[in-house]
């Protein structure tokens, strides 16, 4: 399963996703709790999968949460905020 | 000497493009739809059931294809028209592509979602609004209902499906609305695109009715907070993903490639069309100036494709493209993020009116 680290550029101020001092944007409470598990593992210089993510969550892998995790993988990959290792 | 540097570049760069092209083929101009928005003016031609077993049993298939990375979209016109689509698509099932295809879904029927789901093709949906304004764009009241059945009945089936939009002053202001209607529907995709004044919509451009500069600019900005917010419910493209890509990574837009690429991407152009008639278009076949076209299918579409690469055309459309850069971006750093996403377009332009000339 592919793994992923966080862009050591990007920080989350309130609501709002800043890559390299620009705005990326605003997350709601789901995106944030997502972007902290994201954040605690890339501290830990350990990669992450789609399914540690569910673990720390502590989310039910049914169709919409995974489908939930992964779009939101794939879009944080579009911007570069995570890389996959 | 810069073009001789260009050329050695390419060459280095050759397998990977060539393994990365994407087709889009056009099957038919006729459609049970008159639209607005449509591109095409004409709705006569259809693309020959010869001509397509000519293009699927073509070296770029048979001996470059082989991954299932390579995507191919069958368009209309209407599609289900044909009554032969079903042999369209068993044609391409055997190909080890990915095959995409586009509807208004007038013709979604248990028949019809059999077919997309034996021969593993993904479809786009046509909805330009919610009620109202889907059924003015289609110049017809029904087709929101239809596309409301064919959305039930796919929902029903393992076909992979999502939505394309086409946006212009009459729902531009609408696009939330389109995305959650959407979102409660549990589609999982949806695309956004512009109107642009060709075919039918020349009319729309004299109602003033397509966006100008700035409204695509809101619009580009609307998209990319649709994007982040309804991230964990719905995959919204558009554009592009966010500013700081746009600003630092030119390979987007096909101004940088290979080894002056961050990620060693590919040249433009990424995909090429088949128009009805057999003629091979760069990047798709809707083009109608003589610049666009690179060949014609009687004589091999790898063949076409391959003498195109690093060729006087090929080289013409990749200088134009960073001149085009050079004058609009450059000059004026602070419009950059816009002005880039419609290079295409001014690029079309440029290339345009030189042929004239």
């Amino acid at each position: 399963m592919a793994q992923y680290l966080l862009n050591e550029l990007v920080k989350v101020e309130d609501n709002t996703l800043i890559m390299d001092g620009i705005e990326v944007f605003e997350c709601n409470k789901d995106g944030l709790e997502m972007l902290k598990v994201m954040y605690d593992f890339t501290q830990q210089r350990k990669p992450f999968s789609l399914n540690d993510i569910m673990e720390c969550l502590e989310i039910e892998r049914t169709e919409d949460n995974v489908f939930a995790i992964q779009n939101t993988i794939n879009y944080l990959r579009g911007c570069f905020i995570i890389n996959e290792c | 000497m810069e073009k001789t540097r260009m050329i050695s570049d390419l060459h280095d760069i050759y397998e990977r493009w060539i393994d990365d092209i994407e087709l889009d083929i056009l099957l038919t101009k006729k459609c049970n739809l008159n639209c607005i928005h449509c591109f095409l003016d004409n709705k006569d031609g259809e693309m020959g059931i010869d001509t397509i077993r000519r293009i699927v049993s073509d070296e770029f298939f048979v001996l470059h294809s082989q991954n299932k990375k390579r995507v191919v979209n069958l368009s209309g016109g209407e599609i289900f028209m044909r009554k032969d689509i079903g042999e369209i698509f068993s044609l391409f099932r055997d190909l080890n592509v990915s095959v995409g295809c586009v509807s208004n879904g007038f013709y979604i029927s248990d028949d019809s979602v059999e077919l997309l789901e034996e021969n593993h093709i993904d479809l786009s949906l046509s909805m330009d609004g919610v009620n109202e304004i889907h059924n003015y764009y289609r110049r017809n009241d029904i087709s929101f209902n239809k596309l409301e059945y064919a959305i039930e009945r796919l929902l029903k089936s393992k076909v992979r499906f999502g939505v394309v939009c086409s946006v212009s002053r009459i729902n531009k202001d609408y696009i939330e609305e389109i995305i959650k209607y959407c979102i409660n529907r549990k589609i999982r995709s949806i695309r956004f695109q512009v109107v642009k004044p060709e075919g039918n919509a020349l009319a729309m451009q004299e109602d003033n009715l397509i966006l100008d500069d700035s409204e695509k600019q809101e619009l580009f900005e609307k998209l990319l907070h649709y994007c982040g917010k309804y991230v964990a419910d719905i995959n919204i493209t558009g554009y592009g993903t966010f500013k700081s890509e746009l600003r630092e990574h030119g390979c987007k837009f096909g101004l940088k490639w290979g080894k002056t690429c961050h990620s060693n991407t590919t040249p433009w152009p990424k995909s090429f069309g088949i128009d009805t008639a057999g003629n091979i278009i760069q990047i798709h076949p809707f083009h109608s100036n003589e610049f666009w076209k690179i060949g014609h299918i009687d004589e091999g579409l790898f063949n076409v494709i391959s003498r195109y690469y690093a060729s006087d055309k090929h080289i013409a459309l990749l200088t134009t493209l960073k001149e085009t850069y050079e004058e609009n971006i450059l000059k004026s750093p602070e419009e950059f993020i816009f002005e880039d996403l419609y290079l295409e377009d001014k690029v079309a332009e440029k290339i345009a009116s030189s042929c004239k000339r």
